[in-house]
């Protein structure tokens, strides 16, 4: 089930009355344990025992590490977790890669390892929740995090369907509190979340979608464009991944808002940034920040001189790239942003004037989506290579009107992160509020594109 | 603050929201209906350019043939106005069959048309229809699906799943989906093209290329279009004369319609449509195509007088160049000859009631005239 359906709308309603009419905390929060696994299930019910099982592993864990102070049992059950839930995402995830990858060099080796390729379908979200739950166990072993005792508590950190399948991602050292202390609808500000998952909808079913249907013919066939076609085609996708995973994140975080919950920022305007650091301090930030405390904190950070840092870099956004996908296009387009990372650090860019700095990090991110976007290494280079002057041989155009789009987001995208919503909405009177919300809502689904695109985060 | 004002805090509060709810349905409601009211016509070029075709003459045209691509493939607007025409008086008709139209859409365009008043109209001949509320996987969320779920059809489409016999989980099923066709019309789901479709050049173009042949389409024009099905045809010539060996045997055994088929469908949307279209001042006929497949008896709604006319060209044996390879285009289609000679039988079996009817107005005005005398 997609924000954006029909039937998600019947479904939330359903949702939000039950939550709120039932008089016990305990009581809601089974409520959306139950209806979190009824979201997933809606796609595949049999992939819900990988939830089920990756919650029992670090529930257990969580209980094991909190009862026993001896290092290795604990570093023991530390590598309990790690194994279950970095075992079930490689072999779903990751298994096909690494198995043709090895057979195709091995061969290439003349040594041929029999290895196979085997239909695996990738569960909705697996990459999103595993990092959850392991940054429970991570935390617990740290002793940042007194574990829960509440299986259901746990579980609803674990399924909790607005951030189910794509993020942002929680740590529960911020949600289970949450699950703790109730809120009371009255209290409940519903303007701005409404606005926010009203403004996540256009982003995506109104921009994304749309932008889609334009770019993929020219991501299919890049040869077949001409140059201008693929600078414009390479920012439409940055504006289409933008706007669709934001706007996932936008209407994710408006409804938990409207149950009471609160879910972190996943994004800061990113495209306003001057420097390829500040970019990824705006873009997918629960994913980043993650890596920073999990991955590169522990390798040693900027601790350990230049030519460390440049590895650490490095290495987290190779695995960052990998976290998006499994095939070669990701790992490049990860160690791509890791390489620019490492020569902001001593080429000091954020040295640029303003202006500079904004069109070179459109440029840095836009030619990495390129990457990102493209089915194969061979055919990203015959899109970047397109892009130089002179040198795409293709003829075809998309409809010109498509830079008007660019301009329009670059000019909202800056006007909304000088002057937000929230205290204009919040100061309006309600019954202009409620008018002018029926009025936009009637003239925003006619724009929805004709059918339902799927998220593009949810196949990571 | 005491336990008892909070309580009365929070149920104001609750109230307002309710209210303040309320006003934004109500004014998102009658925002949707106004974009809707300028909306242009549908997008999916078939229906949209084959009603609007119809609206440009609409107050010249005597009959309307209404069906699926069997009577937009089948029925010559021409050859059946040539029949009917007198010296006195020129006959003008205009086929509106459209591809994979089923019952629910065919009295949903009936309605349509009818509520535009066409000033000349007669006789509203319609593919027999079945009135099954099945899930046509192919036509879902497509435009024009989602167009037909007005409040009215949306309702007989419910009423229709709910008398047909069923497991409950299917009725819940359709009756859902339906609902949603009918959710996404009213708030003009993805419509945007809608919004801006009178500013479509090729609009009138294509609009004027329906209205050339009145709407009918032969067969043989789009060939290379739907070329695969033909050679399917011609690939297969052997099982399509066992088809129609099948239904005459069925035939002479008096066998052609299923028994009891009548008791799965909705013989009320049938009874209603018939009032409908006589309420507008107009004939209802109903046309059974030459199909290979055995049929709801529409025999018996005739018999019973549910419907007064039915040119039915079914049995093989009485219609023999209807069942003819040569006259085919495929298996469900004629190719432009066989559409000539099945518009020549329409229209010999038309001709009656044409007659019939317009002895009877002569009637009624010789009568009216005469009351006016006295």
């Amino acid at each position: 089930m997609l924000f954006t359906e029909f039937r998600f709308v019947g479904f939330f309603a359903t949702i939000f009355l039950v939550h709120w009419l039932l008089p016990w905390n305990r009581a809601r929060k089974l409520w959306l344990l139950a209806a979190s696994y009824a979201f997933y299930g809606a796609w595949n019910w049999r992939f819900l025992s990988l939830i089920v099982a990756s919650t029992i592993i670090d529930y257990l864990v969580g209980r094991g590490l909190e009862r026993t102070s001896e290092t290795s049992r604990r570093r023991a059950l530390l590598v309990v977790s790690l194994l279950g839930n970095l075992g079930i995402l490689g072999f779903f995830k990751y298994y096909n890669f690494f198995a043709v990858s090895a057979a195709e060099f091995t061969s290439w080796l003349g040594l041929g390892l029999p290895l196979q390729a085997l239909e695996i379908v990738l569960p909705l979200g697996i990459s999103f929740y595993t990092f959850q739950t392991l940054s429970y166990s991570i935390d617990v072993y740290r002793g940042r995090l007194v574990p829960t005792k509440s299986l259901p508590d746990f579980a609803l950190f674990v399924a909790f369907f607005p951030q189910l399948v794509a993020g942002p991602i929680v740590r529960a050292i911020d949600f289970l509190p949450q699950l703790a202390n109730p809120g009371r609808l009255s209290d409940i500000g519903l303007r701005v979340p409404l606005v926010r998952f009203l403004l996540g909808y256009i982003k995506k079913a109104c921009i994304a979608d749309h932008i889609a249907a334009a770019i993929d013919p020219v991501f299919a066939d890049p040869a077949a464009f001409d140059g201008m076609t693929l600078w414009l085609a390479s920012l439409l996708y940055s504006l289409q991944i933008y706007c669709d995973f934001s706007g996932y994140s936008d209407m994710a975080i408006a409804t938990a808002a409207l149950l009471g919950y609160h879910l972190p920022e996943n994004f800061g305007f990113p495209y306003l940034a001057t420097t390829v650091q500040e970019y990824w301090r705006r873009w997918h930030i629960t994913l980043t920040t993650w890596f920073r405390d999990y991955l590169y904190i522990p390798m040693g950070g900027n601790r350990l001189g230049p030519a460390r840092l440049a590895i650490n870099l490095c290495t987290v956004f190779l695995l960052c790239g990998l976290w998006h996908g499994a095939a070669w296009t990701f790992v490049v387009w990860g160690i791509y942003h890791g390489l620019f990372l490492t020569i902001e650090r001593f080429a000091r860019a954020d040295r640029l004037p303003r202006a500079l700095g904004h069109v070179y990090v459109l440029l840095v991110v836009s030619c990495g989506f390129v990457i990102f976007r493209s089915t194969s290494l061979p055919a990203a280079g015959i899109f970047l290579s397109g892009l130089l002057p002179g040198a795409s041989t293709g003829t075809l155009t998309i409809w010109p009107g498509w830079w008007g789009m660019v301009a329009g987001f670059g000019f909202a995208h800056a006007a909304l992160s000088r002057w937000p919503l929230d205290s204009p909405v919040a100061r309006a009177p309600g019954w202009i509020f409620a008018a002018a919300y029926g009025v936009a809502v009637a003239v925003v689904l006619p724009w929805a594109a004709n059918e339902y695109e799927p998220f593009i985060y949810f196949q990571f | 603050m005491s336990p008892v004002s909070a309580a009365c805090g929070v149920r104001r509060t609750a109230r307002r929201r309710l209210a303040l709810a309320g006003l934004g349905i109500v004014v998102f409601l009658a925002a949707a209906a106004l974009l809707r009211s300028v909306q242009g016509p549908l997008k999916a070029a078939t229906i949209r350019a084959q009603v609007e075709a119809f609206l440009a003459e609409k107050d010249d045209v005597d009959a309307v043939f209404i069906g699926s691509s069997r009577v937009q493939r089948g029925v010559s607007p021409r050859v059946v106005d040539e029949k009917l025409s007198t010296p006195e008086r020129e006959f003008r008709s205009f086929n509106l069959g459209i591809a994979g139209m089923r019952s629910f859409e065919a009295d949903w365009l009936v309605r349509r048309i009818l509520d535009a008043e066409p000033a000349r109209l007669r006789f509203v001949v319609i593919e027999a229809p079945d009135w099954k509320p099945e899930h046509v996987p192919q036509h879902d969320f497509t435009e024009r699906y989602v167009d037909w779920h007005d409040a009215r059809a949306t309702w007989l489409v419910l009423r229709a799943i709910w008398k047909f016999n069923g497991p409950w989980y299917t009725k819940l099923e359709l009756s859902w989906r339906n609902l949603r066709f009918f959710a996404m019309r009213s708030v003009n789901y993805a419509t945007k093209d809608r919004l801006m479709a009178r500013a479509d050049p090729a609009w009138d173009r294509l609009v004027a290329g329906r209205g050339r042949l009145r709407g009918y389409q032969p067969l043989d024009e789009d060939t290379p279009r739907v070329g695969r099905r033909r050679r399917r045809f011609l690939e297969n010539l052997d099982w399509f004369e066992k088809s129609v060996a099948d239904i005459r045997a069925f035939a002479e055994k008096g066998q052609l319609a299923i028994p009891g088929a009548f008791q799965t469908y909705d013989l009320a949307s049938i009874e209603e449509q018939v009032e409908r279209v006589r309420e507008a001042g107009a004939t209802p006929v109903y046309f059974a195509a030459p199909g290979l497949a055995r049929g709801p008896d529409f025999s018996a709604l005739q018999r019973d007088g549910v419907i007064e006319h039915l040119i039915d060209l079914r049995d093989p044996s009485e219609h023999p160049d209807l069942f003819a390879p040569e006259n085919r285009f495929d298996r469900e289609h004629m190719n432009e000859e066989g559409a000539r000679l099945m518009s020549e039988r329409i229209a010999a079996e038309l001709a009656p009631i044409v007659a019939g009817v317009a002895a009877e107005s002569t009637s009624s005005s010789r009568g009216s005239t005469s009351e006016d005398r006295d």
